[in-house]
């Protein structure tokens, strides 16, 4: 309040920052961290925008609560939509053709960090269908690292190409493994077909839904010409329709927006590659997505279910080495540079995970020793994952430097 | 270090370089592949050699040496199908071509090897502009004055290899108007152009001596001339040549190079003479411009062609030279492209009238390299 009735032009003070304002500052902010984490110490930009989010988040200024991350979350989903529009472009389902060996290192390195979780969890004697639902989600890689560290070191090799693939097959397995043992679960007391007819209805709608999206898609861009604002425009439009339509008809967003990168790029029967959605619009999207994944980190169940959270991380690391390991040399490369792909896939994303989870017309339950466990581990990967990442393309020569240095 | 001495070879024994672009299946782009590729290929046994060149986008393969066409066109098959199918299995896609039409330069990484790492601090832009793509000719000779006598003979027929071979119309994604783009990227470097004229080996040991005590060279590799002398393999090497297309090409021009050399050494039609190179650099230009409809100056007659005509009549010239060397399909090839479908650069220009899009020019020259041309009958 003004002191004086002559002074009533004044503005109250403090100003109030209500959650549009923080979100501002939040873009302003991890634009300076992602600076100084790519120039000053050489990490990757996404570790920056990430320490910005927690800085803002429940552990520094307390900027978002849940009305303001709910408000956010349309930006959330659109940058992650875009991010996996891109992964299933970026999947050749030719290659998997022309080296088989490559589909079974995939399923190899998703089995096996599933069995290698599923084993330590049941070990602990955690309960088996809880233990089901974290070694699941334990199988994807986070697919905003995987295509942003690309990006970002504009990478370009073996390494890189099968982080890409991989990341992208992982994501589908994960989504289908915990729809059908969802499915399984909760249907089996109205019969076989039942629980059967749930994982497919997930798999089928979502697939025909991104067919719909790219056929329509692909003439649109014949019609519009494919500008690159006319295809940022459309696939951004594209997609915030697809996510929409995903959540009505209870279907896999991450699922239909894979299929529809994949398919956009099938369907076409020319090259004239779709644009690549990521200009200086795609930036805010990308900093947003990692800003608030940021502002997401909980680290509450830290003291408790660390060393325990550490024994997932390990379980699924090795997992996942094993996989491409052993297929490393019939698949064409070298025991090296699958030990760093291995390590390329260890970065796992608190928000794809929620997207699973809730989009799973059937909640499931984590039971709170494995949601504690699970919490902690994506934590700590979700900061460390993209460095790890960076560090492993880097190791395996395939980052080119930035044209201006 | 002096030259080396000029280790005889079998007379107008054959052998071909290509250099291939490396592209990115998904966007057709040039990429880094060469490490990967070579790591996988060397774990198979296949015949020549296959080697890294400067960039990561680049590899090149050599076939081992040959006396005519059959067993040369066999093993560059073979050459062309190990890369092909170590390519298929790491998503990556080969091609012939003398340049990429829309890679940027800056993009490209230096091969990791020391020599290359050398010329790139040396050259700067230029070395990474230099991802062209070439095909060398090696044709043996028995002595050091027979190469240089061949060289400089050979030197007037430049303009045909050029043309025959030109893949290169488009670079840095727009049309250069030039068929072979490839050669402006070499001109640019301060040892290309041509040998001496000296046609005495001795008195070639002496230009290179006195070279190499200006510090300008090192050894033969630092000359980027479009024929040079190979002392240590006892062969000229023609490297005016972009990568064709197709090995079948390949074949022909490099079949063609070696009959034009019997020609030279059997009939021995003039000795060559320092104003031989008058019109040189006006007959190269052209060639690269223009192709096989350039205007060719003959430095004998004075006469002015087009270079078309002047193909054909040196390829009746040749013919009975190719009949000996078992290489007639080279010529027929060779006859029958110049009155049809002309060069490479007409073809890749007619692709692109087609889809309007480099990325698909590009796939259509990767599928175009895997595949057989069909050998004529004779």
């Amino acid at each position: 309040m003004p002191a004086t009735p002559e002074l009533h032009f004044l503005p109250a003070w403090p100003i109030a920052l209500g959650h549009f304002e923080w979100f501002a500052l939040l873009l302003l902010f991890a634009a300076v961290m992602g600076e100084v984490a790519s120039r000053v110490l050489r990490l990757p930009k996404m570790a920056g925008y990430l320490a910005a989010g927690l800085a803002l988040g429940p552990y520094g200024f307390a900027a978002f609560d849940a009305e303001g991350l709910a408000q956010m979350r349309i930006f959330v989903d659109i940058a992650l939509g875009l991010l996996l529009f891109e992964l299933g472009h970026r999947l050749d389902l030719g290659w998997l053709r022309r080296n088989p060996w490559l589909l079974v290192g995939s399923v190899l390195e998703a089995g096996m960090a599933f069995g290698a979780v599923f084993g330590a969890l049941a070990w602990l004697g955690v309960e088996t269908r809880y233990a089901v639902t974290a070694a699941a989600i334990g199988m994807a890689t986070s697919p905003a690292v995987a295509v942003r560290v690309t990006a970002e070191l504009r990478a370009q090799g073996q390494v890189t190409e099968r982080m890409l693939t991989l990341t992208a097959l992982n994501n589908v397995y994960a989504v289908v493994t915990m729809t059908a043992f969802l499915g399984w679960q909760h249907f089996e007391r109205h019969g076989e077909v039942a629980a059967l007819l749930y994982p497919l209805y997930l798999v089928c709608a979502s697939f025909l839904l991104a067919v719909v999206g790219a056929v329509a898609v692909r003439y649109l861009l014949d019609v519009a010409g494919r500008s690159e604002e006319v295809g940022f425009l459309m696939l951004a439009g594209a997609i915030i329709l697809l996510i929409t339509f995903a959540l009505a008809i209870n279907v896999s967003m991450p699922l239909c927006l894979l299929a529809f990168g994949t398919l956009a790029k099938h369907l076409d029967p020319r090259l004239r590659a779709i644009p690549r959605p990521f200009g200086a619009a795609g930036a805010v999207f990308i900093v947003v997505l990692f800003g608030i994944s940021g502002v997401n980190l909980d680290f509450q169940a830290l003291p408790t279910a660390g060393l325990l959270a550490c024994g997932y991380i390990g379980a699924r690391q090795l997992g996942k080495w094993a996989g491409v390991l052993a297929t490393a040399l019939p698949s064409g490369i070298g025991l090296r540079k699958a030990a760093l792909l291995g390590a390329a896939l260890c970065p796992m994303s608190g928000l794809a995970m929620a997207l699973m989870l809730e989009e799973a017309t059937i909640a499931p339950e984590l039971g709170s020793e494995v949601g504690a466990i699970l919490a902690v581990a994506v934590a700590v990967l979700e900061l460390a994952g993209p460095v790890v990442a960076h560090f492993a393309l880097i190791a395996a020569r395939e980052a080119n430097p930035s044209p201006r240095s | 270090m002096p030259l080396d001495a000029f280790k005889p070879s079998g007379i107008l024994s054959l052998g071909v370089e290509l250099e291939l672009q490396i592209l990115a299946s998904h966007n057709c782009d040039l990429t880094r592949g060469a490490s990967d590729l070579l790591a996988l290929i060397e774990r198979q046994p296949h015949p020549g050699e296959i080697k890294p060149e400067i960039t990561e986008s680049m590899v090149e393969i050599n076939s081992s040496i040959h006396q005519g066409f059959e067993s040369l066109i066999a093993e560059l098959r073979e050459l062309r199908d190990v890369v092909v199918a170590a390519a298929d299995k790491l998503n990556l896609r080969i091609c012939g071509g003398g340049a990429h039409p829309f890679q940027h330069w800056e993009e490209r990484t230096i091969y990791d090897m020391p020599r290359f790492h050398l010329l790139s601090d040396l050259y700067g832009y230029l070395a990474k502009q230099f991802t062209v793509f070439g095909q060398h000719v090696h044709i043996g000779c028995s002595g050091g004055d027979e190469a240089l006598y061949l060289l400089h003979s050979l030197s007037r027929y430049v303009p045909h290899f050029i043309a025959l071979t030109a893949s290169s119309p488009f670079y840095q994604g727009v049309d250069t108007a030039f068929d072979s783009s490839r050669l402006n990227a070499v001109f640019a470097f301060p040892l290309s152009g041509r040998a001496p004229f000296v046609l005495r080996w001795n008195q070639f040991e002496d230009y290179f001596a006195k070279m190499q005590s200006l510090g300008i060279v090192a050894s033969m590799k630092d000359f980027y001339w479009d024929i040079r002398p190979k002392p240590e393999f006892g062969t000229i090497e023609v490297r005016v040549c972009d990568t064709p297309l197709t090995v079948e090409r390949a074949a022909a021009v490099a079949c063609y190079i070696q009959a034009l050399c019997r020609y030279l050494l059997v009939e021995r039609p003039r000795p060559p003479r320092e104003d031989d190179y008058l019109p040189y650099t006006y007959n190269r230009f052209q060639a690269c411009r223009f192709g096989l409809d350039a205007n060719y100056v003959d430095p004998v007659t004075s006469a002015h062609n087009t270079l078309r005509d002047d193909i054909l009549a040196m390829l009746d010239r040749t013919s009975q030279h190719a009949r000996e060397l078992e290489s007639e399909w080279a010529m027929a090839y060779l006859r029958s492209a110049l009155r049809t479908r002309g060069n490479d650069a007409q073809w890749v220009r007619a692709a692109f009238q087609n889809t309007r899009s480099l990325n698909e020019v590009m796939r259509e020259q990767s599928r175009r390299w895997r595949s057989d041309e069909p050998l004529l009958p004779r």
